[in-house]
Parts: C-alpha cells; structure tokens; sequence
C-alpha cells in the first residue's frame, strides 16, 4: 500500500497534499498550537465563553468600584448579588460586541492608539505620558496587548451604542403632548382625617404587645458593639508636654538666626543695551558704543531716568524709567549684581556686560538687612521649637509603639509603659462608628477585623492624620442581644396604638368616599363628621407645597366630568387619610421657551436610554445565553 | 531504502528521487505561500477598508457632538453614498433621519429612515428605525399608517417605546379604552427592564385609570 502511494505521490496528488497543508497556516499562526489548556467558562452566550479568570478580574474591578460608592456598607454588600450584576454586565457586554461584530464593525489600530492616549489617566500635564501608562498597566495587572483589546472591545460597543443614542430624536408633538401635560395645572379641595387623634381611643392588650415583640424581634434587638482600649500618639499632644527653657529657646534663635532675618536689599535703575550671549566681536563693539554713548550724554548732565525711558531695551523696567525696584542678594544675575554692590547711592557705573547685554546701572537706596529680636518672635521660635522637638519625640515613639504593640500583641501596658502613654477607653460603638475614637471609619473597620475582634489582637498602628496614630485592641464585645420586654414595652406599645390608628382613620376614609362618591354633598358631610375642606388652586405636577402624594393623586383622578368633581382618597406618608376633590383641570397656557427646551432634553434623554434598552433586551431574549453558576 | 546500498548508490536514490519530485514540491509550496500571502493581502486590503469608514463614522458623531450640523450633514451624506453596503452607512442615514427632524424636515427624515430600512436587512437597528418611522407617520398625522408600521413590528412587540407609541397612536385616533391599555403595557414593560416609567405614567394619569380599576 505504501508504494501506491509513493507512486501517486509523483504526480497531481502530491502538489493538492502539500498545498493544502500550507493552508492552515495563512489562517492560524503556530502560537494557536500551543495555547494553555482549557479554561473554566462561567457562562457562554452564542457560544462564545466568558471565561473564569476574566470574570474574576471584572468582579474584583466591580467590587472596588462598590466600595468606593458605597463605602463602610460594602461589608454587607451581598456578595452573590454583585456576582450575578458582575456577570449580567459581561453577558451584556458580549451581547454587544456581537451586534458590532455582526453589524461589520471595526475599530483599527490607530483609533485604539488615539484613545489610549486620550484617557485622563495617562496623561500628565495634558500630555500622553508613555511612563504613567506602563505604571497604569503594571498596577492593574494587565499587559498592553489585553487592555487594548478591552479598549478596543468597548470603542466597538460605544460605536453601537452612538449608532442608536446620538441618533435618536424627539419630535414637536411629542415635546407639545408632554409639555402641555407637564405644564398644567388642577383645582383641588381636600380633607385630612389624622390619625394621631385617633390613638387615644384605643386599646393595646398584653398579648398584642407580646406578639410583636416576637415578630419583630429585630426591631428590639440592640446591635453587636464594642469598646476599646487604645493607645494615641499625636504630634499636638506631644507638642504641648515639651519643656522649654529660655535657654533652649535662645539656642534654637541662634541655631536659625537666618530664619528670622531679613537681608540688606538695594534699588536700582538701570539701561539694558541688548546683546547675545554668543554674539559676535562686531555686535559687541556696537552695542558697547551705544552704551558709551548714553553714559557720554549722561555725563553732560541728561537725566538717568529720561534716556532710560528712551533708550532701555529691558521691556519690564522701561516702562517704570529704568527702576528695579529693592532686591537682595542672589536675584540677580552676578556680574550686575557685584556692580549693584559696589556702588555708592546715587553713582552711575561703567557699561557691565551680563548674559542679556550691555547695562548702565545706578544705585538708588540701600535697605539695610535687620535681624529681627528675639523678644519680638518669641511666640514663634516656641512653637517652631516644641515643633521640632515634638517630631523627633513622635517619631521615636511611634516607632517604639508600633514594635513592642507587635511583639506584645496581647496587651497595649507594655508599649504604653515604655512610651509614657495612657492606655485610654472608648465607649461603646458599633460597625458603622460611634463617638469619640470610635468615630473614625479606620478605628471602627479595625476593632471589627477578625484579628481583632476575634482573635483578641492589638490593630497595626491605625494613622488618623498626619502624625497622628493609634493602636487599638477590643477591650469588651457585646453580641447583639434582644432587649429586655419591659425595656421595650412603651415603644411597642406606641407603635402599635399609632398603626391602630392609621387603620381606624383609613376605614373612616374610605366610608367617607365611598358617601361622596355616591352623591352626599362635600359641604354637608363636612358638617355631619367635623372635616375641613381645604382648597389648593393651581396645583402643579412640581409643586412642593402639597404632600407628595395628594399630588400624586389630584393628577390621576379623571377630570371632573359636567361640573362634578371626581373624588379620591389615599393614606399620606404620615399615615393619616386624605379624601381629595378634582374639580377642575386648567389647560396650560403657553409653554416658555427654557421650560419647554428643558422637557425636550429630557424626553430625548428618556426616549433614546429606551431605545437603547430596547435594543438589549431584545439581543438578549433572542440570544442563546447558558450560565454555568457552579464555576461561579 | 536497500540497507547494503553504499553511501554514493544513496546519494544517487536522492538525486533521483529529487528529479521526479522537486516539481511537485516545489509547486505546491508556490500554491500554499501564494494562498498564504494571497489571504493576508485581500485581509488587509478589506480592514483598511473598514478602518477608514469606522473612522469616519467617528468624525461624524464629533461634528454632531459639537453641533456643526453642516459639517454633519456632508460626512453623514459621503458615508451614505460611498458605503452603502456598511452599516456604517446605516447609522449615517440614521444620522440624516436626526438633522432632518431637527431641522423641521419630517419628510427627509422618512427618506432617510426609509433608506436604513431598506439596507439595515434584519438587524436590530432595522426595528429602531420602523419605530422611528411609525412616530414620524403620527407627526405627520397619518394614524393609520403609523398603526400598520407598528404591526408589522412583530418581535418587538413587548418593547416599551414601542407599547407607548402604540398608546400614542391610538390616544391620536380617540381610542381611548385600547390608548390606556397600551400604555398600561408600556408601564409593566418598563418596570419589569427597570426603565424609567415617569412619562408613560403621565400619560396613563392624563387618561385617567380605567374605571374598573378603581377601589
């Protein structure tokens, strides 16, 4: 057999075998050959797989996202419940990178590139930084290849997302039919039948009392709280213990004499010739030459500060006939400044050369420096000094802290021994904080981790501010525990006499509308059960004036139909009963131009989020989506 | 091979081997680099293509985003014409469909629409647009077509925009009774996908609730 087949590989066989082996290769590079083994999908939607480590990534992102959003409550946040979003967003976000790809779109290299170096987060000074995007990346935990495909995954997505949103648009009936019911405004007149009132009239049994205090034995159950005892360290503190002597004080003055010193300064004018730094022998002996010459004129008795005005090529001080100003020492450039220095008031020097050309400088004022005395920033070389010292003391301190509450981690006595600390006691709190100590979020979060609440540990040093530590340890836990019944009893008891009430006012609510509804006159009820009518004329749909629900419900009633009002009735936030009258709807006069652009924008807003919506749980319900949440 | 063949009979096998197969070989690898190289090029030749429209997609969003309708309007028109079979094309018309409505112009907008609808095929943008469509019909005052646009909108049936366009065609045409119903789709639709409800329910309110549906 082999030899028939040596045989036929002579002729067209062998030319078809040996091209078609080439083939796979135009379409699959060698790397494909060697990829890792198989990955765990979480979930697969048109058969393409999100894969585990991809979701755990996301998930990780969304989390910390949640923290920031959310802070302290993320610790309850229910961790299922982010898994399911985590994972919901990435079927969503295949789901529409799938539309793109079917729809035939692409985003090429150069646009991934642009909006690389488009992000905010790259970009130093407004400029794309090469160096801040690699740190982006390393701290991520991403290479470039994988965050530009995500990029360039969610440009794809954006693209379909714009092909729907940017396009969409309202029309001028839509914006008329939303603004003229936006706008109008109702007649109403409605009675409030409280149910506060009511309470006094009402029994609470014993039993009724007991059986809440089972039901909502949540209610009466004070929470989990515990109290520390800590050890704090602050740069004030230790400040404010520092011994001064007039002796240390002087010493510290003179040690920083400069500080409190101003130096000799001087004013002078001065006529720049221009010249550059590297000009030429001939550009040198001209500008020379126009110096000299000033100087000459000056000699003959012009003033300084009229050829300054005329003549200086400085454009800052010409304007000011040459002045400067007072200056000291090291503002100048040297050889101008040596000129200054060796000036007598009122002396004119030679032309001096510096880097920016020829100058003629005259010596207006000297200033003399002034050292200032110490009786006269005593309160300052004090605070400077306890300052000083202090940091030392803080930093000695806290590091001794920090080792032997780590070495000791059962007790804060010896650290606080060999500091000179105070152990200190809170009060009671909570995980969400208390007073005090307690009531920095890093205190609470720590007395609450399991090293220290469970295993009975000293906290890290916590830092609260700048130099400013603590180091905690729990000192007493109280579990959560159900309050005693007759701790409790009152509050129950109130609560139930105040729903008693609102039931007792609703059923007497409701008798009440269903009579007016049935024809008995508002003026005469109103006289027979003691109600007050009350009118609200106008009412608009954004009025805060009236309780948000008897809005609400003044602009569902059918409009009064000939001339009879249409009656409603509803329980009010507070829990007392409204019966509401419509007795007219006002059509809204003409729509001003801002109001009715701001409607505009926001119906546009509402009907393209929509159609948006639309779209995805249409992809969705037609979309073969299977999520495997055992590998969750 | 012959395991007593001597080293120079071997060289001569090979020799002679090569001469009746080099050919072959050497031809097929000429057909497997050319369809190599063939397949890259017409690849390539394809993507930039593409490249070039998505970019230019791109630029025509950024002149509506900085409100150059003009400019808009003559990106949106180049990418229509010269790319009809991208959907590229498609969201460009839809582009046009906008400005025109924006600009007062309903019935260039249903040109337009009416183009992405006879290019779009059976995408899902092809049901925003008959959507699009059926409102611009209600603009105009045609009821009954914008209603028969509607209905041949199967699938979409049970998305909201499309339930309160119902309501609205029917509130225009005086069906009370089937408006309400309608919008009371709507309503449920937009609660179940966690949508915004507030300006169906205005709507409904405006109607007033059915009178059945009162305590």
């Amino acid at each position: 057999m082999l030899q028939s087949i040596h045989d036929r590989a002579q002729g067209w066989l062998a030319w078809i075998i040996i091209g078609l082996i080439c083939i796979p290769f135009a379409f699959w590079g060698i790397q494909e050959y060697f990829t890792a083994a198989e990955e765990v999908a979480v979930a697969e939607v048109n058969g393409e797989e999100v894969e585990l480590d991809a979701f755990q990534q996301a998930y990780q992102q969304y989390r910390k996202q949640y923290q920031v959003i959310l802070g302290r409550l993320s610790e309850q946040a229910n961790e299922d419940g982010l898994k399911q979003q985590t994972l919901d967003q990435m079927v969503e976000m295949l789901l529409k990178k799938q539309l793109g790809e079917k729809l035939g779109l692409r985003i090429s290299d150069r646009q991934v590139t642009q909006a690389v170096k488009a992000l905010p987060a790259f970009q130093r000074d407004g400029k794309f930084s090469n160096n801040l995007y690699e740190r982006g990346l390393q701290s991520a935990g991403m290479s470039a290849v994988t965050f530009e495909e995500q990029l360039r995954r969610e440009l794809l997505t954006d693209q379909v997302r714009k092909a729907v949103i940017d396009t969409s648009f309202v029309t001028k009936r839509e914006i008329d039919l939303v603004a003229k019911i936006k706008s109008q405004t109702r007649l109403i007149t409605y009675a409030i039948i409280a149910a506060q009132p009511l309470q006094s009239s009402l029994q609470v049994s014993d039993e009724e009392i007991a059986r809440r205090y089972k039901d909502e034995a949540e209610t009466y159950t004070a929470p989990e709280k515990v109290k520390i005892a800590y050890l704090e360290l602050a740069l004030e503190e230790i400040a404010k213990q520092i011994e001064v002597t007039p002796d240390a004080l002087s010493g510290y003055y003179g040690e920083h004499k400069s500080a409190y010193t101003l130096p000799e300064q001087r004013r002078a004018r001065h006529i720049l010739i221009k010249l550059a730094k590297e000009a030429g022998q001939k550009a040198v002996e001209k500008a020379r030459k126009e110096i000299e010459a000033l100087a000459e004129r000056m000699k003959k008795g012009e003033s300084f500060e009229d050829l300054a005005a005329k003549y200086s090529e400085d454009v800052g001080s010409k304007s000011k006939r040459g002045d400067l100003g007072f200056f000291q020492r090291g503002v100048m450039a040297p050889p101008f400044e040596e000129a200054v220095y060796a000036l007598k008031p009122g002396e004119i020097s030679r032309p001096v050369r510096t880097d920016f050309g020829f100058h003629l400088i005259r010596l207006d004022g000297i200033r003399e420096g002034k050292t200032k005395l110490f009786e006269e920033v005593r309160e300052e070389i004090e605070k400077n000094y306890r300052n000083e010292q202090a940091e030392r003391r803080f930093f000695d301190l806290s590091e001794k802290i920090e080792t032997l509450t780590y070495e000791h981690p059962d007790t804060l006595d010896v650290a606080a021994q060999s500091s000179g600390l105070k152990v200190q006691e809170s009060a009671y709190f909570g995980r969400t904080g208390g007073e005090g100590i307690g009531a920095h979020e890093k205190v609470s979060d720590a007395a609450f981790s399991p090293e220290v609440l469970e295993e009975r540990l000293n906290s890290e040093p916590l830092e609260l501010g700048d130099n400013h530590i603590v180091v905690i340890r729990v000192k007493e836990h109280r579990t959560a525990k159900l309050r005693p019944l007759n701790e409790v009893k009152n509050d129950i008891k109130t609560a139930i006499a105040s729903d008693k009430a609102k039931a007792a006012a609703k059923t007497q609510g409701e008798a009440l509308l269903e009579r007016l509804q049935s024809g008995e006159g508002r003026e005469q009820l109103a006289s027979k059960e003691g109600l007050k009518w009350a009118e609200k004329e106008k009412l608009g749909r954004d009025d805060t004036g009236v309780d948000n629900v008897l809005r609400r419900m003044a602009f569902k009633l059918p409009r009064p139909n000939g001339g009879k009002a249409s009656y409603g009735g509803g329980v009010l936030d507070s829990g007392d009963y409204a019966l509401i009258a419509l007795l007219d709807v006002d059509k809204a006069e003409t729509v001003d131009v801002e109001r009715r652009k701001q409607l505009k924008d926001e119906l546009l807003r509402n009907t393209s989020n929509q159609e948006w919506r639309d779209l995805m749980s249409d992809l969705r319900r037609h979309a073969d989506i299977a999520i495997f949440s055992e590998n969750l | 091979m012959d395991p007593y063949a001597s080293e120079n009979e071997q060289i001569e096998l090979i020799k002679d081997w090569w001469k009746r197969n080099g050919m072959p070989i050497l031809g097929g690898l000429c057909i497997g680099l050319g369809a190599i190289y063939g397949w890259r090029a017409w690849q390539s030749q394809v993507s930039t293509g593409a490249d070039e429209v998505s970019t230019a997609y791109e630029e025509l969003l950024t002149h509506v985003a900085e409100h150059r309708s003009e400019s808009a309007k003559r990106a949106a028109r180049r990418l229509v014409e010269n790319h009809q079979d991208s959907q590229y094309a498609a969201f460009a018309a839809l582009m046009l469909a906008r400005l025109a409505v924006e600009a007062g112009d309903v019935a260039k907008a249903m040109d337009h629409l009416q183009w992405v609808l006879d290019h779009a095929g059976t995408t899902p943008l092809a049901k925003i647009a008959r959507l699009r469509f059926a409102r611009l019909y209600l603009e105009e005052r045609k009821g009954a077509q914008a209603a028969s646009v509607l209905e041949g909108q199967g699938g979409a049936a049970d998305s909201v925009l499309h339930k309160e366009t119902e309501g609205d065609v029917l509130l225009a045409q005086g069906k009370i009774e089937a408006a309400r119903k309608a919008y009371q789709e709507a309503l449920e639709a937009a609660r179940a996908a966690g949508s915004d409800p507030s300006f169906v329910q205005m709507k409904l309110d405006e109607i007033g609730e059915a009178e059945g549906s009162r305590p």
